[in-house]
């Protein structure tokens, strides 16, 4: 049967001359790149660094400070019993920080320069330079000159809170400096969510951001005339204030709102802050909490009155308002008092303005403003200071919560009295948090330099203050 | 080279020449030809020779004749007078033990186990038809030793995780791989996440009733021939085929009857409700579904009565204090009520038979399972052919292939406030979740799940779904389609060589449909805007071999045989869907009516091609040398660097043969050793790093931000740094074995004991997230395995009607983290961020890893100034989730027609986390809390000056926020610590009693064989759990273990079993 045997061999010939071709060809990813173009990492970036302003490292010091109350699951064992623990920034820090907006703008930064695009480069370091401040008035020490850099440095050494202070501050002078050099073609455009290109926007947020960092050392350094400096060169009016827009689509979401939406009654406007909010009058509240029976609401899917909590939020990244609470504070620390109340009025009326508090209720913000923007009716410095710091408490809610909590961190205002069972190993004082303990995961994969930062820092639990705010 | 070794053996013979010749043929106990049959002068063994593979000997004798003696392992060897006699042909019978039983070792080759030098072991497959289980993987659970199953849970199609011998692999798979006469096939299984749904492994596929014969490869000296996918051992199936005759059939119907085995318990004396605080004064009091209460902290339900107010969330109205109300007492209602009885149907019909030249076999089967949860089921049609064809003396072709249709509806489950399990268990015992009604009458009745005003009915008023509502409105349907096939053709070269080719194919497609209905309150806040994701994956597998077998033996001493093969695999598989949330109208599944909707692709394809040899060499039947080589080519390794080689080598001697033992009380035994290393490639797409999609997260508590968005389109940065450098990892195993039968096979045992050692471990190596990167892939980490295996066997009994015997096996094994990369403490496998499965350096596979309690320096428990237990800051390893050991056991009785079979299933040790407990604990809704929130303790343990504790404290103060009880201080769920529990089990796994109508009674009807069976599966379970039945695992077959957080229950079932030959 030559036929049968003829055929079985050409079938066994055949076969394995087709399968000796190429196996290398096979283990390239046909559903991912390998590069992308700038234009394509930019939207990432500033998307993931609004995130985080309204996520989860904005809730936590919103429960800190008392604007929020947790009434269920974790977020009652948050604010009852401060249980912030290794775990619970886990996430932040791997997926929002280091490997989320600082991962992006150093892709921004390399590919910048290598591509010579000094924009991309310059809003690069904006955005790295604001991330490692929310990450060092946070923690403390954290890795940052050897930060970012793979296998070149896989276990990175932590710096001391005050060198990362400074790095923030000489980054966002480098960006000033890119972002000040003449445009190229290829340039950032549409792509960039906030400005859609405008370098010189970009430069007054990199100073307004100086501000506000510079504002977290009023314990160390004197400071005031520098930010005074620092204010003037950023936005002169609230028309120029960068402001995120998020999306209806629950997909592109205020992550304040799908909080709301998705862990829905586990956590609440704090009622000592609804109540505030109501006895003196203020003009805002009503976009702030829905009261539901006894229960403040800050969401609730019904009432599109409550702005910060809007599916389609409009954010700023950094406010009018806020830069006007600095120049009032640093007036008022360097003897300017009538500059102090100018700008404090400025701020509330900045604030207002903001959320829609409309010519209607003109007569009611005068009489807010008459009482509680009004430094005359404070009687030492500290005291009006506390005013200042105080309205920063009000019109800084929801959207920049990290700045109340610093502010409460560097001034002690308001006057806070944390919950009879905040007491923990966590918190062996029971006071109100000073710091957060550094995440689990970076503790599991580098624990040789996150002992060495504790060492550093003679601690790393919930009542040991940072270097920035100790003294 | 390994032919030329070949040829130096075979080229060292020389026959031997006799006088007058004498040819036969031997045959079994059925007339099939016994090959490899020594047959030899006795007096003379030098002289002998073996069968060949028609069961054919010749060979030369003195002229005078003398004795021949037919001697092939596992059987009653003969000896029969020559005499004048030219052709003597024999049948030889079985020996009464089973140590020259057929096994099936690599690529298909039957072999007698007596002459292997490692383990392996049989199934009995009607032991696996008997366990009535869906799913092939469960009916393997306790019946062989090395191996461990755990199901998932007991929901219908639900995954099992099975391991040979442990854990090996931290990044990659460590099931074991499936073959289906001789074509491996895909036992993946996905979407098993810490929420959604119990998907299947895709073994489900398989239908017991097609199999002939299951083998079990363990260690690399088994499996070497099969290459680095049966790295962690292979479970070998044949198919049923045709045998010559007429056609016979084969008809089996069985109906099973399924009940939860196993519940939580639940406290019935509390009401909803907390502390509240009337004038700064905090008191019990009860708070209805309208204030969205989580919590079961309430006052006594003794001490309440209904108002009779008109109230939506119950007909009877609001709960009041006792003498305000109606007085119609308030109650608590029994929360498994919710659960049906769940069934199945199994019929299965199978025709075979054959002629000279062609042999067929056909059969088809349904099975359809209704699940214990009300609207779950599962369902799988199966078609199977196989033919085998002799085109002429030399060639012979074959086909099989079966067709496969399965899936069904699957229910949300686990960390998921769209689950059942969660949303039962938290559930308040003063909350009617039938509202009145019960089981599949409620779940049909929108009246117990949605409101008048079309919002949710639950205890919280749709923060958490009634397990009604997630029936009915989170619907999750899977249907897979798939083809599992293969052609060969084998040409015999000549009577001792043979060379085949085969192609096989698996392929499937498997779609899904998942929604989450628009869910509110009664308040019109929306909890949830719905959404529908569709998901198409396909997945195509095809495997080439041609595999050249050689079996020649030159005389009676010495028996060779050898294997040489070429193997070819491509896999390719691609996910494609749409996810589409913001539903526009309710109760309508479909992605159109989605209105924000992003799409999504995945392409994963992997080549491997391998080369290979075994051979085998015995001496006497009393020593067998085995040695086997493979090289491999892998797609996911470097290029210019993917080539690796391993080899394996194994020693059996039969010393009761040399010894001439056969007649002393050691009739048998035999020593084995084994040394085996087994290579395996890279995950895919490791070799580089990539862009992905963009998304922005990093919550924990929210879904993230997902390009596109506003707008725009983005890609970032992969965390995970790829890695050009990669090696294959090995794993090198020493096996040593010894088995024996005692007493003519009265008593019978098998020990083995293997040490392996992985190293070169393929791992994404969690890494400092400041780096940039949170995961680099790189040959880091060492894991030991070690274990001991134990068969043993008893015929008690063994009288002409009735006989006992007794099977045990027992399984000890120990899975160490020797090494991870440098300054790697742990990886996690899979878990939750406050309670996760990990590997962590100098822990077992898996360590349970969380928070817990301080400890004074002496290890005692650290009680704070306030009476309490202090939280730990420090998370650390918790328990340890591999048993200790495992056992299954056996006894088996029949008389006459009749026999009785019982299994019964031990496990010692391993820690389950039972994150339901911490949560029911938390809410106040599990019996713990119930009993303990009324008493006062003073915990065992020091304060921080060493001086033990004596301060009694209330478990729960009442005139303190419900927050600050014993059960809630530690946040939610309280400690990892406070959670872990002994999953310790012995349970009687199989009852099994059948009766074999006799044949005078069917022989008139034409039926050959006629039987009838009645299973029990887990009748009874003891054991200190406190959760569902132990035996579950959240994230299903993966590597993370020990896990159960609103898992679904397990089942108890009673099955009837009727099966007809014609």
């Amino acid at each position: 049967m030559k036929f049968y045997k003829k055929i079985f061999f050409s079938v066994l010939a055949l076969s394995l001359i087709l399968h000796s071709c190429d196996l290398e060809e096979s283990n390239i990813d046909p559903s991912r790149p390998l590069n992308v173009e700038l234009s394509l990492i930019l939207p990432t970036a500033i998307g993931q660094s609004a995130f985080n302003q309204m996520a989860l490292p904005a809730r936590q010091p919103g429960i800190i400070v008392q604007h929020f109350a947790g009434i269920d699951a974790q977020q009652l064992g948050y604010s009852e019993n401060y249980l912030f623990e290794e775990n619970t920034f886990n996430n932040y820090w791997n997926g929002g920080a280091y490997g989320g907006v600082l991962k992006d703008a150093r892709d921004l930064i390399q590919q910048g320069t290598e591509e010579g695009q000094p924009y991309y480069v310059g809003i690069g370091k904006v955005l790295m330079a604001e991330e490692f401040g929310r990450l060092t008035s946070s923690f403390g020490d954290i890795p940052f000159s050897d930060a970012l850099k793979g296998t070149e440095s896989i276990k990175p050494v932590f710096d001391k809170q005050e060198d990362v202070y400074d790095g923030v501050l000489r980054i966002l002078d480098e960006a000033i400096i890119e972002l000040s050099k003449p445009a190229v073609a290829g340039g950032p455009a549409s792509d960039d969510l906030l400005f859609g290109g405008n370098a010189s926007k970009w430069i007054k947020l990199a100073h307004g951001l100086k501000a506000r960092y510079l504002m977290h050392l009023t314990k160390r350094r004197s400071v005031y005339a520098q930010v005074l400096t620092e204010v003037s060169a950023s936005f002169v009016s609230q028309a120029e204030e960068p402001v995120f827009q998020w999306q209806s689509a629950i997909t592109a979401a205020n992550p304040l709102a799908k909080f709301g939406l998705e862990r829905s009654n586990t956590l609440k406007i704090d009622s000592r802050f609804g109540e505030a909010l109501t006895n003196r009058v203020d003009p805002r509240r009503s976009r702030y909490f829905d009261l539901q029976g006894s229960q403040y609401d800050f969401h609730n899917s019904n009432n599109t009155k409550l702005i910060w909590a809007q599916n389609n939020s409009a954010i700023p990244f950094l406010s009018f308002a806020e830069l006007k609470l600095y120049e009032a504070e640093a007036r008022l620390m360097t003897s300017d008092e009538p500059g102090a109340q100018t700008a404090l009025s400025a701020a509330v009326d900045a604030s207002m303005a903001q959320i829609g508090v409309g010519a209607s209720e003109a007569a009611e913000v005068t009489a807010y403003k008459a009482t509680y923007a009004n430094l005359a009716l404070a009687a030492t410095q500290q005291d009006k200071l506390r005013v200042i710091i105080g309205e920063a408490y009000y019109t800084l809610y929801a959207h920049q919560e990290q700045t109340v909590w610093t502010n409460y961190r560097r001034t002690g205002y308001p006057a806070l009295t944390p919950p009879a069972t905040g007491t923990s190993g966590l918190n062996p004082s029971g006071v109100v948090p000073r710091r957060w303990v550094y995440p689990g995961g970076e503790k599991t994969t580098n624990s040789v330099n996150v002992n060495a930062a504790i060492a550093n820092q003679g601690g790393e639990l919930l009542d040991k203050n940072t270097w920035a705010f100790d003294n | 080279m390994l032919l030329t070794i070949v040829m130096i053996v075979f080229a060292s013979f020389c026959a031997l020449a006799q006088d007058r010749t004498v040819t036969g043929k031997v045959t079994d106990e059925l007339g099939l030809p016994l090959p490899q049959v020594s047959v030899y002068l006795k007096g003379a063994t030098a002289s002998g020779v073996p069968t060949d593979a028609d069961g054919n000997y010749r060979l030369s004798v003195p002229q005078p004749g003398g004795i021949l003696v037919f001697r092939f392992l596992g059987y009653v060897t003969r000896e029969v007078q020559i005499g004048s006699q030219n052709t003597i042909d024999i049948q030889l019978s079985p020996a009464v033990t089973d140590i020259g039983e057929v096994v099936i070792t690599a690529v298909g080759i039957e072999t007698n186990k007596a002459s292997l030098g490692y383990s392996i072991e049989n199934v009995n497959p009607d032991d696996i038809l008997a366990a009535k289980e869906t799913n092939l993987v469960n009916a393997l659970s306790s019946k062989v030793a090395g191996v461990s199953v755990v199901s998932s849970s007991g929901s219908p199609g639900a995954s099992a995780n099975i391991r040979i011998r442990g854990n090996t692999s931290i990044g990659g798979n460590n099931s074991p791989l499936f073959v289906v006469d001789g074509v491996p096939i895909d036992n993946s299984s996905s979407g098993n996440g810490v929420g959604g749904v119990d998907n299947s492994n895709r073994a489900v596929d398989l239908n017991p009733n097609d199999i002939a014969a299951m083998t079990v490869l363990k260690g690399p000296a088994a499996t070497a021939l099969y290459g680095i996918r049966a790295a962690n051992g292979a479970i070998i199936i044949t198919t049923k085929s045709g045998e010559l005759g007429k056609p016979r059939i084969k008809f089996s119907t069985s109906v099973t009857v399924d009940e939860i085995n196993k519940f939580p318990e639940l406290q019935t004396e509390w009401a909803q409700g907390a502390t509240v605080s009337r004038g700064g004064v905090y008191g019990l009091e009860w708070r209805g579904p309208h204030t969205f209460e989580g919590n079961s902290w309430g006052p006594r339900i003794s001490d309440l009565e209904f108002d009779g107010s008109d109230y939506a969330f119950d007909k009877g109205g609001r709960l009041v204090p006792k003498g305000t109300g109606n007085g119609v007492p308030a109650r608590a209602y029994d929360q498994l009520d919710f659960f049906r009885k769940g069934y199945t149907v199994d019929n299965n019909i199978s025709i075979e038979g054959g002629t000279e030249n062609v042999k067929y076999f056909f059969s088809g089967g349904n099975l359809y399972q209704q699940g214990v949860v009300p609207n779950a089921d599962f369902e799988r049609t199966t078609f199977r052919m196989n033919l085998n064809m002799k085109l002429d003396e030399k060639l012979s072709v074959g086909a099989s292939g079966s067709y496969i249709n399965s899936g069904g509806s699957r229910i949300q489950r686990g960390s998921n406030v769209s689950g059942v399990m969660l949303g039962l268990l938290r559930n308040t015992p003063t909350f009617d979740l039938g509202n009145g009604k019960k089981g599949q009458d409620a779940a049909d009745d929108p009246a117990s799940y949605i409101l008048p005003d079309g919002s949710q009915r639950s205890y919280r008023a749709g923060i958490y779904d009634n397990p009604y509502w997630a029936a009915n409105k989170n619907p999750f349907n899977d249907e897979v389609n798939r083809i599992i096939g293969n052609v060969n053709a084998t040409y015999k070269l000549a009577d001792w060589a043979s060379i085949m080719y085969k192609v096989g194919l698996d392929q499937f497609t498997d779609e899904r449909l998942y929604a989450l209905d628009i869910n509110k309150s009664f308040n019109g806040a929306v909890r949830n805007l719905g959404s529908v994701n569709q998901e198409t994956r396909t997945s195509s597998n095809i495997n080439h071999d041609v595999i050249l077998t050689l079996n020649k033996s030159f005389n009676e001493d010495w028996k060779t045989s050898g294997t040489f093969g070429f193997n070819y695999y491509k896999s390719l598989f691609k996910t494609k869907g749409a996810a589409g949330t913001t539903l526009a109208a309710p109760n309508y599944y479909n992605i159109a009516n989605a209105t924000d909707i992003t799409a999504f692709e995945g392409i994963s394809e992997r080549r491997l091609s391998g080369l290979y040899g075994n051979i085998n060499v015995g001496w006497r039947d009393q020593v067998f040398l085995n040695y086997s080589g493979r090289n491999d080519w892998s797609s996911t390794l470097p290029a210019g660097d993917n080539s690796f080689f391993y080899q394996a080598i194994s020693l059996g001697w039969a010393f009761t043969e040399t010894f001439d033992l056969s007649n002393s009380w050691l009739s048998y035994s035999k020593l084995r050793a084994s040394w085996g290393e087994v290579g395996n490639d890279a995950p895919l797409y490791a070799t580089s790093s990539y862009f992905n999609s963009a998304g922005n997260g990093g919550d924990g508590f929210i879904g993230g931000t997902g390009f596109p968005a506003f707008g725009l389109n983005a890609f970032e940065r992969s965390t995970q740094l790829g890695n050009n450098k990669l090696k294959p990892e090995s794993t090198a195993t020493l096996e040593l074995g010894l088995e024996a039968e005692l007493f003519k096979g009265i008593v019978s045992f098998d020990v083995t004991y293997y040490n392996a050692e992985t190293v070169d471990q393929i791992v994404s190596v969690q890494v400092p997230a400041s780096s940039g990167y949170t995961s680099l892939v790189q040959n880091a980490g060492v894991i030991s395995n070690e274990g001991w295996e134990i068969e043993a066997g008893f015929k008690i009994l063994n009288k002409s009607d009735f006989t006992w015997n007794l099977d045990a096996n027992f399984t000890k094994s120990e899975t160490i983290v020797k090494e991870l990369a440098e300054g790697i403490e742990s990886i996690t496998l899979a878990g939750f961020t406050s309670t996760s499965s990990r590997v962590v350096v100098g822990q077992p596979y898996g360590a349970i890893y969380g928070n817990g309690l301080l400890k004074h320096d002496n290890g005692k428990l650290l009680i704070g100034a306030n009476g309490y237990p202090i939280l730990d800051p420090k998370e650390g390893v918790y328990g340890d989730p591999n048993p200790d050991w495992i056992a299954g056991i056996r006894n088996t009785w029949s008389y006459k027609n009749l026999s009785l079979s019982a299994l019964i299933d031990i496990r010692q040790g391993g820690d389950v986390w039972c994150g339901t407990c911490g949560i029911m604990n938390y809410f106040g809704t599990s019996k713990l809390s119930g009993d303990l929130r009324d008493q006062t303790v003073v915990f065992d343990g020091v304060l921080a000056d060493g001086s033990v504790n004596t301060r009694e404290v209330p478990y729960y103060d009442t005139s303190l926020p419900t927050s600050a009880n014993y059960f809630q201080r530690y946040g939610f769920g309280g400690t990892t610590e406070q959670s872990v529990y002994d999953g310790s089990w012995v349970r009687l796994r199989e009852l099994t009693l059948g009766y074999s109508l006799p044949q005078s009674l069917i022989s008139s009807l034409k039926i050959t064989n006629a039987r009838v069976q009645l299973t029990g599966r887990n009748l009874w379970l003891s054991t200190d759990y406190p959760g569902v039945d132990p035996e579950t695992n959240l994230t299903g077959a993966s590597n993370g273990i020990g896990l159960d957080y609103f898992n679904m229950p397990n089942t108890r079932s009673y099955a009837l079993t009727i099966s007809i030959t014609f």
